[in-house]
């Protein structure tokens, strides 16, 4: 629960900037972790953040209390780093070179395949996260960092629990395989 | 149930704490047995899960709260009013794609029927006089224009017998 009154809700959506402070200093820690992981750096985390809280405070009045106040500013968050993601991943597409694309894939590759019983550390995390396509890369965020339900997670990406569970399957298939191949290939290196 | 399922469960609802009594009981009574399932498990676990649950947590910067109050203050925003108008003006500011869609679409359709009108109109009465002179000519030849002719050729049978 974020313990944000009603009251306070209301007094934020009619203008008052400082009641909005109290939502911005009750709810910036997830939105900033959440955008940060989404977009993989933390100069991309703040303007989405930035946007996020714009776009709260634009929007408050239309909040109906139908969801959890948490569970809208989630979706505003997952939507808006997503769609900064895609945007960036576009613009990419039109300047990186085939060999340049290689020599990145390669490159992360080596570093996935760290040896089986390292411990977790932050830059692996990045590391990961940034081998599963975006949508993949929402849900397990949701899941292992936020620690949500899929029922939570589905209420907020607005999807089907069957589709939250099908890419959280996909997502962990996808880093078990991408380890048993930078494994083989560091044995044969 | 086969090492396949299993493992999707171990990818899911198994380790997410997902799966009902009844499922879970399933789940570990085929991992009490089955090696390959256990290794699995275990490598799911240490590349798929415990990288992300031991992620770092980090502070939001201390100086998001200014960027964001100046980007409010810089584009003068308010709340916006919430209700009926506000759902007009997005659905008019940005029609859906569904609603672009049949909005061109019964456009192009009256555009059509539109040109058409006049066509069809003198199509229908165009109808009409060629009914009505088919029946004159078919009343003409049928009664020989009433036993009556009118016009003379001026011939000289026709001077005998007047």
């Amino acid at each position: 629960m974020l313990d944000i009154t009603r009251a306070t809700i209301q007094r934020a959506a009619g203008g008052d900037i400082g009641a909005f402070e109290e939502v911005y200093k009750k709810t910036c820690g997830f939105v900033y972790n959440v955008a940060w992981r989404v977009t993989g750096n933390r100069e991309d985390a703040e303007e989405v953040a930035q946007n996020v809280f714009v776009t709260v405070y634009r929007k408050l009045a239309g909040f109906r209390f139908e969801s959890s106040l948490k569970t809208w500013i989630y979706r505003i968050t997952v939507n808006l780093a997503l769609n900064h993601v895609k945007k960036a991943s576009r613009q990419r597409a039109l300047t990186v070179s085939y060999d340049d694309a290689l020599a990145h894939q390669d490159t992360r590759l080596d570093a996935i395949a760290a040896p089986a019983q390292e411990p977790a550390d932050p830059g692996r995390v990045e590391e990961i996260l940034e081998r599963l396509n975006p949508d993949q890369r929402a849900c397990l965020v949701l899941r292992g960092i936020e620690k949500m339900s899929y029922r939570e997670i589905a209420e907020v990406l607005n999807i089907n629990i069957n589709t939250v569970r099908s890419r959280i399957k996909r997502a962990r298939g996808t880093l078990v395989a991408l380890r048993e191949k930078g494994a083989v290939q560091g044995v044969t290196s | 149930m086969n090492c396949r399922k299993i493992q999707d469960l171990i990818l899911t609802d198994f380790t997410d704490n997902e799966a009902s009594d009844d499922v879970r009981r399933l789940v570990e009574g085929h991992l009490a047995a089955c090696s390959a399932c256990r290794a699995f498990q275990a490598e799911v676990r240490q590349n798929a899960v415990r990288p992300l649950q031991e992620a770092e947590r980090v502070e939001a910067p201390a100086r998001l709260w200014s960027r964001v109050t100046s980007e409010i203050f810089a584009q003068q925003l308010k709340p916006a009013p919430a209700g009926v108008l506000e759902k007009l003006k997005n659905l008019v500011a940005t029609p859906r794609p569904a609603f672009a869609f049949s909005t061109v679409a019964a456009l192009v359709i009256f555009g059509i029927l539109a040109a058409r009108l006049p066509y069809l109109s003198g199509r229908a009465e165009r109808q009409q006089l060629a009914e009505a002179a088919i029946e004159e000519q078919i009343d003409y030849f049928a009664n020989g224009n009433g036993g009556e002719v009118t016009d003379t050729f001026k011939t000289d049978v026709e001077e005998f017998f007047s």
